[in-house]
């Protein structure tokens, strides 16, 4: 049952990830400016732009095809990325700053408390793969 | 969890080179230093319809075409196509909110001005208002002078429908 769980979750939320940040990949100016709207560190946000896409693909990748014992480091660093995205999108609701979420590309709808709570399931289920994972190399079978 | 944290970093570390490379590779690379969001809407939409005047008569009189007269409210009293409505180019505030209850029962709106160039302002304005009226708008080709030219049927006074159209662009 844990391994059945840690299976859907690892494969669920790994694809969501990649597909995240091959979404955003595909037009950088129009996430680098969605960025820009959430008001928050706004010099930096060229930067976030151009270098959170791929570390949602390698980190969603990663939860998929790495061996285990780097599977809770990937679980970890989406975990990492999401209390980002989190406290990102919390500020913009308790600011009151109309911004598209921008988290699966243009079309994503605003940020709402709804997103918060979207952002604060995935954490959940990310810490979930971290604590489920686990933690040694595999075991060698006896010959 | 040290171990984990320091991969966890290493891979997040990995992710972000990768994109700064990709960046500097790629031709609509984001530029790091500077980067102003663009602030125009890029979208442009296609050209509206243009209608001849044959065509544009023929449409003429039917219950849901509203032909709409974008000129000068003087130029309008002079002559107009005979049952179009006034709706000139700088129509604000409430004129413009009655002029678009006048058009939102309409199917097609046939907009023109002295030249086909002249309506194209308001045909964009209109198109941009609302998605549903952008592919019923049309333009009269050549205007009210090919209209004339063509002896297509005119009117003239001002309009008794918008009164308030004709009076408010008045200066």
């Amino acid at each position: 049952m844990k391994r059945a769980l840690e299976w859907i979750l690892r494969f669920g939320l790994g694809a969501l990830f990649v597909y995240a940040g091959w979404v955003k990949l595909r037009d950088p100016t129009a996430f680098a400016t969605e960025v820009t709207n959430y008001h928050f560190f706004p010099s930096l946000a060229p930067y976030l732009a151009v270098t959170l896409p791929p570390a949602e693909l390698v980190a969603g990748a990663g939860l998929i095809v790495l061996p285990r014992e780097w599977r809770r480091a990937a679980a970890l660093a989406v975990a990492l990325l999401c209390a980002m995205f989190t406290v990102a999108v919390a500020q913009a609701v308790a600011r009151h700053i109309n911004v598209d979420c921008g988290c699966f590309g243009g079309a994503s709808g605003p940020v709402t408390g709804v997103t918060v709570l979207r952002d604060l399931a995935l954490l959940a289920g990310a810490i979930a793969i971290y604590a489920l994972s686990p933690s040694g190399p595999p075991r060698a079978r006896p010959a | 969890m040290l171990g984990s944290l320091a991969r966890a970093v290493a891979l997040l570390a990995l992710g972000g080179a990768v994109g700064l490379a990709v960046n500097v590779a790629r031709k609509d690379g984001v530029p790091l230093a500077g980067f102003a969001p663009p602030t125009e809407c890029k979208a442009e939409l296609a050209p509206p319809q243009l209608a001849g005047p044959d065509a544009a008569a023929a449409l003429c009189g039917r219950p849901d075409v509203v032909i709409a007269d974008t000129r000068p409210a003087a130029r309008y009293a002079e002559g107009h196509v005979a049952g179009a409505i006034h709706l000139p180019c700088d129509a604000a505030g409430r004129v413009a909110s009655e002029a678009m209850a006048h058009l939102d029962a309409a199917r097609t709106i046939i907009v023109y001005g002295e030249v086909t160039e002249d309506a194209l302002p308001v045909a964009a304005t209109l198109r941009r208002r609302s998605p549903e009226l952008a592919a019923r708008v049309m333009v009269l080709r050549g205007g009210f002078a090919a209209w004339s030219q063509a002896g297509q049927a005119c009117a003239s006074g001002p309009c008794d429908d918008c009164k308030t159209t004709a009076a408010s662009s008045s200066p």
